[in-house]
């Protein structure tokens, strides 16, 4: 299973807030915009070593902007 | 729809907490959250509400899109006349919906993204590692309160609005003026407008010229362009300072003292402070503490499922914050600070659109105070006992003085 693609992730367009939750979490696959700090997806593609950090990542999102797709 | 007590009468909010556990929530929210989902509660004004105690009912309350929390709706409830006097019904984004909150709120939240405030620590370990030396050479006991607690938040404030650290007894003496809520709603009022009126002189300075603090980018681009009115520009600083001041404040003392209780947690902390376990323990006291103990009420906007009922539209809601942070459904004996235990999905910072704006800045500010004050005075013990205390009620929750020794 190593390597292999665990899960996807997308963002829902318009519901992000910018609380950061997911950077503070997971900053090896979000990051927060300059300008409004709204989420940037770094990377959509999830490994089996990131699932679990990945799922707290979008479980700590306040407005569940952040899809997960296992 | 709702259960009455078993008295036949109604409980008020707020109850009263356990002399004996002061910092834990108070008993009665055990008894409610574990007899029914909704509970029927009342306010000082007879308000009649619904009150959310379980952890899931909270959350999924507060990420519901039919609650509104513009206080300026008919029905809204407020905790005391002092609540309704401090925001003299001019709302900032806390009590507004969207789209006006999500207007605002962007025009704030670059200055708090994760990476703009984690910039912030090295100025920050050097604040605290400051005041423990100060510590250290005037010997205790002292208070830790305003000896430690309270200056940290108000330098990093001052720090990112570029104001003067002078200035920041001023502030801390009307911040906690304002949000009592005990206090005679004319002093309330006053405290507010002695902040505006400083606020105001500070934008007709900044007005002119190029620097680049969070008050002169928003006279800039904010209020000469015609986004943000003047009034609102006072309501949005005035807002960030009082969020900021007594929130991280009452966590580093009342997140002390409940370490202290536990003595192994806090043998723990001084003799292995890594990233990894200091990240676990903050979560912890942030969940254990719950400061924020009243940013809590909603009003309905249209029905909503909780636990297996339904809220009808116009309801007012107390959403629970702290009791859902003590439901054992979610949290094992909640009741006991565990800094090993994953606490990160706490609702202390609220959840859904409203959740705190400044919960990073909070945590790069808790981190390195957990990470050196433990490290420091791995003796620290309280030189009074908890119960002896003065608690404060107050928009947060928090106590005068937190006398300490080592």
């Amino acid at each position: 299973m190593t390597g292999a693609a665990a899960g996807r992730l997308s963002i829902v367009p318009g519901r992000c807030i910018g609380a950061g939750n997911c950077v503070d979490v997971a900053e090896s696959h979000f990051d927060q915009s300059d300008e409004d700090a709204t989420v940037i997806l770094l990377d959509d593609t999830v490994e089996q070593a990131d699932l679990q950090r990945i799922r707290r990542a979008v479980y700590a999102c306040p407005v569940a902007a952040i899809l997960l797709q296992e | 729809m709702t259960t009455e007590s078993q008295a036949g009468h109604t409980d008020v909010w707020p109850f009263p907490r356990d002399a004996r556990c002061p910092v834990l929530p108070p008993p009665r929210l055990a008894e409610l959250r574990d007899s029914s989902p909704l509970a029927d509660v009342s306010l000082y004004d007879g308000t009649q509400c619904t009150m959310l105690t379980r952890f899931d009912d909270v959350r999924d309350l507060l990420m519901s899109g039919n609650v509104s929390s513009d206080g300026r709706k008919p029905g809204y409830p407020y905790i005391s006349e002092a609540s309704r006097a401090n925001r003299g019904g001019r709302p900032t984004i806390d009590r507004l919906d969207a789209p006006e909150h999500d207007h605002q709120r962007f025009m704030l939240a670059a200055d708090f993204t994760v990476k703009r405030v984690r910039q912030l620590r090295p100025f920050i370990d050097e604040l605290v590692s400051d005041l423990l030396d100060d510590m250290q050479s005037r010997g205790g006991p002292i208070d830790l309160v305003k000896d430690f607690a309270e200056p940290i938040p108000a330098a990093v404030i001052a720090k990112m609005l570029d104001l003067p650290l002078s200035d920041a007894d001023f502030f801390l003496d009307r911040v906690q003026r304002w949000m009592s809520d005990t206090n005679d709603p004319a002093d309330i009022r006053q405290a507010m407008a002695d902040i505006s009126a400083y606020l105001e002189n500070v934008i007709d300075e900044r007005s002119t010229g190029d620097a680049d603090d969070l008050i002169s980018r928003l006279v800039r681009d904010q209020l000469v362009p015609g986004n943000l009115s003047r009034e609102q520009l006072v309501l949005t600083l005035h807002l960030l300072i009082t969020a900021g001041f007594d929130t991280t404040a009452n966590t580093i003392a009342l997140g002390t003292a409940s370490l202290l209780q536990h003595g192994s947690a806090w043998r723990e902390l001084a003799e292995n402070p890594d990233d990894e376990l200091v990240d676990t323990a903050v979560e912890e006291i942030i969940r254990y503490v719950s400061v924020a103990h009243n940013s809590v009420f909603r009003l309905t906007t249209g029905p909503v499922g909780i636990g297996g009922e339904e809220i009808p539209e116009g309801r007012a809601i107390i959403a629970l914050t702290m009791a859902a942070n003590h439901d054992p459904a979610k949290f094992e004996h909640p009741d006991d600070i565990d800094i090993r235990r994953d606490a990160r999905e706490h609702l202390a910072f609220g959840k859904g659109m409203h959740q705190c704006l400044g919960q990073a800045l909070a945590r790069v500010e808790l981190r390195s105070v957990f990470q050196a004050l433990p490290r420091r005075f791995p003796n620290l013990r309280l030189a009074q006992d908890l119960s002896s205390l003065t608690f404060r009620s107050s928009i947060v929750y928090g106590v005068d003085s937190l006398p300490v020794t080592w």
